[in-house]
């Protein structure tokens, strides 16, 4: 809901979003380490001073989005008849009327991040999209790919989709319990921090959310399961999109970092978070 | 008796070697396949040397094979075909599952593809058997089945009118180009990785190029001049690959897909490179059955067993893929996964023939 009105806002009167925000009283809020909370605030979201500057000009201009997914096409456990980006295209749509938002899925599951990133280019060209979602790193993860290779590749196609006028939203790493200590694992998850602060561009923590989840749960002496873990993270996907793409678009950058309930800051030298999101009513 | 050894066995055999080892991303040995330094791969070639042993179930111009039984043979193929598949994807899809309960990582049940199959069984074993749900590294057999559904009707266009197939074969590649024309995926929203339309193409090009008349019997008459044409071809495309040379592919003209580099629809440039390399390719053979008979052997047996190399390949790359991610990779781990995967292959090969003698024999 608060994406929805962040959205709606933000097309109305930009300049009215702070305001809005500022004067709405928080509900109450759900409790800490609820899949419902994670999923509003979880996101652990980078971004420089000019978030999505070419999908905020393509609304403004064309009142539509084209967003074109790579990567691994998630899947929304929870409503099985529409996978996540359909969700996050009818929340932005419900949100802003008369805005039209097209979400083109051409991801390969398995797919390495070198293939993926030469096919990107081919799909830029025919798709012309205003911004890419690119889930990365898992697949690269599994297939051992060299951290510095994975960077190279990582930090040379976000640089040729800047240069080609296309944002690009990150979606980093699952968490794992079983993967928390792997090595191979966390380098590439470094990496992909690593190029979202360097190229000052979005991107999506589920990692460090789900991480939370985990943590607070078998605090509370309820431990969750490895499989109820990836649900979760399947099922705030949609909702860290959606919620990426409306602060991304609409909201100014304060420099602060977002903090996750019941634990430290994501990790050390994360960048900067958004400032919409804290000043905003939790659903 | 097995076949005589031959340039198409042999080469068969090279490219299902090589899909084996690079169905292991990032193992040692796939820089040392010829996708590296070429803009087409081993699935190019699959594709083109199943269509040219369509030949021997066509028959010979002067002796033609009766339309009914190529038929039968043709649409038969097909199912054994299509068994296979769902045979291998059943076994991966067990594979992934197993993999995510023993190494505890349910990152395996979202691998390749298979997310689907587990969070939404329904609808996805639906795709599965309809071939519109397809894993990843596990796509080209559909593309083979869909191709060999149509051979039937191209072996009937060539028959009655040979001069017809190559032109409408390239016509309907043209469309798919021109018009981004693609066979969508279900559930998972998304296209064919091999889009059947354009890829057909390069099937009833194996299958022109080994007639001895048409466009087949030009080829012949004409393969040192054209080897010669192909050779800075070859040449050119790989420096421009290796050295990352490549045009900037949102500045070309409308339509795009005829001057993009892609698999998907291998796209024109890929495929004008193929057919270099196949005319180089050729060449190669004479030489390479003086200096190595015993590769030569080698790997027209496993060519001459495709179907259960090619099955088994699969199901092992898979296993390679788990094995590494386990264990870690390096030198000698990838040095026994592929060592030990191609004995199997050549054991699956043999085994074959073996039985195939034995039922010959009683």
């Amino acid at each position: 809901m608060r994406t929805a009105i962040l959205l709606a806002m933000a097309l109305a009167c930009p300049s009215a979003i702070e305001s809005a925000l500022a004067q709405q009283p928080p509900p109450s809020a759900p409790p800490a380490g609820s899949l419902q909370r994670l999923c509003s605030e979880g996101a652990e979201i980078g971004f420089g001073p000019a978030q999505l500057p070419n999908a905020a000009r393509a609304l403004r201009e064309r009142k539509r989005l084209r967003v074109l997914a790579l990567g691994s096409t998630p899947l929304n456990v929870r409503d099985q008849t529409q996978g996540h980006y359909a969700l996050v295209e009818k929340v932005i749509e419900n949100s802003v009327k008369g805005v039209d938002v097209d979400i083109i899925d051409r991801g390969v599951s398995g797919e390495i991040a070198r293939d993926g990133a030469e096919r990107m280019r081919t799909e830029v060209a025919l798709l012309e999209p205003d911004v890419v979602f690119w889930q990365v790193g898992v697949a690269d993860a599994l297939a051992l790919t060299p951290a510095d290779e994975f960077k190279e590749t990582l930090s040379r196609t976000v640089r040729w989709l800047k240069a080609h006028q296309v944002d690009v939203v990150l979606i980093g790493l699952r968490y794992q319990r079983s993967l928390a200590a792997n090595e191979g694992f966390q380098r590439i998850r470094k990496v992909i921090r690593d190029v979202v602060r360097e190229q000052s561009i979005l991107r999506i923590g589920h990692y460090e959310s789900i991480e939370a989840l985990d943590r607070i749960r078998r605090q509370q002496g309820e431990p969750t399961s490895e499989m109820d873990l990836t649900d979760a993270g399947s099922n705030c996907l949609a909702d860290f999109l959606s919620r990426a793409l409306a602060v991304g678009l609409f909201a100014k950058p304060r420099g602060e970092k977002e903090k996750l309930p019941g634990g430290p800051p994501p990790f050390p030298g994360a960048p900067a978070a958004p400032s919409a999101p804290d000043k905003g009513p939790r659903q | 008796m097995p076949r005589q050894v031959n340039a198409v066995d042999f080469w068969r055999g090279y490219a299902l070697i090589a899909i084996f080892i690079n169905h292991i991303p990032q193992n040692f040995y796939e820089r040392f396949t010829h996708k590296n330094v070429s803009l087409s791969d081993s699935a190019e070639l699959f594709v083109f040397l199943a269509g040219w042993s369509l030949r021997h179930v066509v028959g010979r111009p002067e002796d033609p094979r009766p339309t009914a039984d190529l038929l039968y043979r043709l649409f038969g193929r097909a199912l054994t075909l299509y068994v296979a598949q769902m045979a291998i994807a059943l076994l991966a899809v067990a594979m992934l599952a197993a993999a995510a309960l023993v190494l505890v990582n349910p990152l395996f049940l979202e691998w390749h593809n298979a997310a689907a199959i587990f969070y939404d069984p329904v609808r996805a074993h639906i795709g599965l058997v309809l071939l519109s749900h397809q894993l990843g590294y596990f796509n080209i057999l559909p593309l083979y089945v869909v191709l060999l559904l149509i051979a039937p009707f191209m072996a009937i266009v060539h028959r009655w009118a040979p001069e017809l197939l190559l032109p409408v074969s390239f016509s309907i590649y043209l469309a798919s180009l021109v018009f981004g024309l693609t066979v969508p995926t279900w559930p998972v929203e998304g296209q064919w990785f091999f889009n059947p339309l354009c890829w057909q193409l390069i099937f009833v090009l194996g299958f022109s190029m080994s007639r001895e008349r048409g466009p087949g019997g030009w080829v012949k008459r004409n393969i040192l001049w054209l080897r010669l044409a192909s050779a800075p071809i070859v040449v050119f495309l790989g420096v421009m690959g290796w050295f990352n040379l490549w045009w900037d592919p949102t500045k070309v003209p409308e339509p795009r897909l005829l001057f993009l580099i892609g698999k998907t629809f291998v796209t024109p440039v890929r495929l004008i490179q193929f057919m270099a390399l196949i005319a180089l390719m050729s060449a190669a053979y004479p030489y390479i059955v003086r200096v190595s008979p015993g590769l030569v052997s080698f790997l027209s047996r496993l060519g001459r067993n495709s179907l259960p190399v090619f099955c088994v390949g699969s199901v092992l790359s898979l296993a390679g893929q788990i094995v590494r991610f386990a264990y870690g990779g390096g030198l000698i781990v990838d040095t026994l996964l592929v060592g030990s995967g191609i004995a199997v292959l050549s054991l699956v090969a043999w085994l074959a023939e073996w039985r195939s003698r034995k039922d010959q024999a009683s």
